[in-house]
């Protein structure tokens, strides 16, 4: 992601890079896309377990090793002692304490003062860069 | 990045890839991503994108309605059956390219980088994986996928800018963030003890990187020094002019009054001498009611000179000091006088009184200062008495300011809290004073109850008539219900300051264990701040300087945000650092002990992510920590940790096995065989 080189004046640059209008030879000119309803990652991956589950339950031999798929490559809940570690959420420094009333985790008094003194708001930005916040469904 | 949108003004649509979608505002606000985490679910987008590429490419002259080369592609690591199904759909039957091959990247750079057997880690835009290499075929069913990389490191920078700095005058964008964070950022060798650091002054002047982002000067006029002089003589002698008028006014009064009081003092004088009917007339005449009643007024004048004396003070200092002026025509009856002298009597008569004035003024001056320095002289007694003691009181005074002023601002703070109880209670002092009907008294006390009033109603005395007023306390419940800081409030923190300062100027003075570092003053020093540290950097902050104003200081988050990959809970991610992947895989899933010997001889580093500087050592003394003591570890990084899996792609599309059937490339006819998620397996490809 480059930062904008020049401010366009009309459209002028768009033109030239607008490729809406290029010949396209290497297309094959009989292909009609599919009528494809775009999936998300999410949904695609349901569905792969779906049909994955349908298919042992069916005629298909569930032989061999258990298959990775995407989903169960995925790293584990870390099990390191070390990395419970509580940082404070304002500095980044280590944290001894939690206040009570927002669940900031802060490293000193000065800290505490200026979460007290928080915008409403700010203190649930905070807890979301930790992925602490409440969401409501 | 593809944006395509219709530009109602052209009537046209625009189709804007790649870096262009930059170029215009209009596009850049419709740009979208064909990959959803790191796969590609969009294939619309996906097609413009390939359009794109062939058409830069200039293939597809030759006619027949193809690309007519054999693609490479790239694909994530265990990708979904269905999206590679609709990928292949997309490249045979739109593209008619003869034969396909599907890598993963990240094998194609280590292929690049000549690796043969050994664990590559590859931080990408969306995720990181980790993959073992043996005898240069990938191990993808022994890989790990971390859902961190680069687009949320740079998320994550982004919102820890925000939240430093909440009123930053300019807007940073994404890309600004993501400047910063690759020019700045750096793996810390030992995170934890690294961070406890920084802050100090020493480690910050050092590490603290200060980003200044444009800002536009408003220029405010100077003006010169004669302006500046000549505005301040006018205001001096306006206001001169004004403390005469004032003063003389005042005078006039404080010689009415005492006339009035002489007068009155002569009339209770009277009692003694008249007959009690004769002086209940004349206390008749004189609009009073009885003697009590002409006492009280003689009380409350008398009192109001006073006070207007010990204002007068000091204005007329030096008409005070001149010789005691001479009034020769006062002592001549009327009578003997012609009409001018008569009016220059009344002017000398004026002007004694006047002179009288001033010197009773100036006696009680005298007065309040001597009782002043014997106030003085009393404490210090008090001190030298008894040091110890005095220190207590002293120090209980300190106490006493400090949480006055606490309370102060803890008041102002929940009043901007709607459901706070100083807010309801000043909700409730409204009502009070807009009913009609006075509220009973045990109410108002309530009302009176919110910190920082002195207090409900004076005088109480219940009926009808309520004596709001009588006490001075009595109004500060207007200023209770009044919001906002306006300058009585102000001046109200300054005094309570300034009290503070002379307490703690005697303690410094006398109490050997209070020193500098105590006083409030240096607590709140920007020195002592660690906040002030870690937003505004080594130096003094100036809020006037604009240049200052759109400052970022980058220091702890220089660390913070690369840390991420190494410790994911700290982003709120549930799932191991890629040092706990790294030992998960070499000593667990690895079953070999000489195979792991192998891989532990060449950690391979590539992806957009491991380029921050550091990375490589963090990585050797953290795997170096876990694995079997004495064994052989090499760590190394990509000779270019982006495009060597493109390079590696090439290279191996070049390759003589390039486009044959039966070493991993699927050609159109396989793919109408077999089906749309078909791959045949290569050592740089996903399982099938």
């Amino acid at each position: 992601m480059a930062p904008p080189a020049a401010v366009p004046q009309t459209n002028t640059v768009l033109d030239e890079l607008d490729i809406t209008p290029h010949p396209r030879p290497f297309k094959n000119p009989n292909w009609k896309p599919p009528h494809r309803r775009t999936k998300t990652l999410k949904q695609i991956l349901s569905d792969a377990t779906r049909t994955a589950a349908a298919g042992e339950g069916g005629t298909a031999p569930a032989a061999g090793p258990m298959q990775t798929t995407y989903a169960n490559i995925e790293s584990a809940p870390s099990l390191h002692p070390a990395h419970s570690k509580k940082w404070c959420d304002v500095t980044g420094l280590p944290a001894k304490y939690t206040d009570p009333k927002t669940k900031l985790r802060y490293a000193d008094k000065e800290v505490y003062a200026a979460i007290r003194m928080l915008q409403p708001g700010s203190a649930e930005r905070y807890l979301e860069l930790r992925g602490a916040n409440i969401v409501l469904k | 990045m593809v944006s395509k949108y219709r530009d109602r003004k052209a009537q046209k649509t625009y189709t804007v890839v790649g870096n262009d979608v930059f170029a215009d505002p209009n596009s850049r606000g419709q740009a979208k991503n064909p990959f959803d985490s790191n796969v590609v679910c969009n294939f619309d987008q996906m097609e413009t994108l390939l359009d794109y590429c062939f058409i830069n490419l200039g293939v597809g002259e030759e006619g027949d309605g193809g690309v007519g080369h054999p693609l490479v592609m790239t694909e994530a690591v265990c990708v979904p059956g269905y999206n590679r199904k609709m990928m292949s759909e997309l490249l045979f039957e739109c593209y008619n390219t003869p034969s396909v091959i599907f890598g993963i990247d990240s094998l194609f750079s280590y292929d690049y980088n000549n690796g043969k057997t050994g664990l590559v880690l590859s931080a990408g835009h969306t995720a990181t994986h980790l993959i073992p290499v043996v005898d240069g075929k990938g191990l993808v069913n022994l890989s790990t996928r971390l859902n961190w990389g680069g687009s949320q490191s740079t998320d994550y920078m982004l919102k820890l800018i925000q939240l430093k700095y909440p009123g930053f005058p300019a807007k940073i964008q994404s890309w600004q963030a993501e400047a910063l964070m690759k020019d700045h950022c750096y793996v810390s060798s030992d995170y934890k003890e690294e961070v406890e650091s920084y802050l100090k002054p020493e480690t910050l002047l050092e590490k603290d990187r200060i980003i200044q982002f444009p800002f536009t000067e408003t220029i405010k006029v100077e003006k010169s020094q004669e302006e500046l002089d000549r505005i301040a003589e006018r205001r001096k002698e306006s206001g001169r002019k004004l403390q005469e008028q004032a003063a003389k006014v005042r005078l006039e009064k404080l010689i009415k009054k005492e006339q009035e009081l002489a007068f009155l003092k002569t009339l209770q004088a009277r009692q003694e001498t008249d007959s009690k009917r004769d002086f209940k007339r004349l206390l008749e005449q004189n609009d009073f009611r009885d003697e009590a009643a002409l006492e009280k007024s003689i009380r409350e004048l008398d009192k109001t000179i006073r006070r207007a004396r010990k204002q007068d003070v000091g204005v007329e200092e030096d008409a005070a000091n001149s010789a005691p002026p001479s009034f020769p025509l006062l002592d001549i009856p009327d009578e003997e006088l012609s009409d001018d002298s008569k009016k220059m009597k009344r002017h000398q008569k004026l002007m004694k009184s006047n002179h009288e004035a001033r010197l009773r003024a100036k006696a009680e001056k005298e007065a309040e200062r001597q009782r002043q320095e014997d106030l003085e002289r009393a404490d210090a007694a008090k001190r030298e008495a008894d040091l110890p003691a005095w220190l207590s009181t002293r120090h209980a005074a300190r106490a006493a300011v400090l949480t006055k002023i606490k309370d102060r601002t803890r008041l102002r703070n929940e009043l901007s809290d709607r459901k706070s109880l100083a807010s309801q209670m000043r909700m409730k002092s409204i009502a009070n004073l807009a009913s009609d009907s006075p509220p009973s008294k045990k109410r108002r006390r309530g009302a009176g109850g919110a910190p920082g009033a002195s207090g409900g109603p004076g005088g109480g005395g219940g009926g009808d008539d309520d004596n709001f007023g009588a006490n001075d306390d009595d109004w500060s419940v207007y200023r209770n219900i009044t919001l906002g800081t306006n300058s009585d409030e102000d001046e109200e923190d300054n005094e309570l300051a300034k009290e503070l300062k002379a307490i703690e100027d005697q303690l410094l003075l006398h109490d050997p264990h209070f020193d500098r570092n105590d006083t409030q003053e240096a607590k709140s020093d920007w020195r002592a701040s660690l906040l002030h540290a870690f937003t505004r950097g080594v130096r003094e902050h100036d809020p006037e300087d604009q240049a200052q104003g759109s400052q970022i200081h980058l220091n702890i988050e220089r660390i913070r945000v690369p840390e991420v990959i190494l410790q994911p809970g700290m982003a709120g991610l549930d799932q191991a650092g890629v040092i706990e992947i790294a030992g998960d895989i070499l000593l667990q899933r690895i079953a070999d002990e000489r195979v792991r010997e192998r891989v532990l001889k060449d950690i391979f580093l590539t992806g957009g992510a491991v380029a921050f500087e550091g990375f490589d050592e963090r990585v050797r003394r953290e795997v170096r920590e876990i694995i079997p003591a004495g064994s052989e570890l090499r760590v190394r990084r990509a000779g270019n940790v982006v495009l060597d899996a493109w390079r590696g792609a090439a290279k191996f599309a070049k390759g003589e096995m390039s486009g044959k059937e039966g070493v991993g490339w699927v050609t159109k006819g396989m793919w109408e065989e077999a089906g749309g998620e078909y791959i045949l397996e290569h050592r740089l490809g996903n399982a099938f």
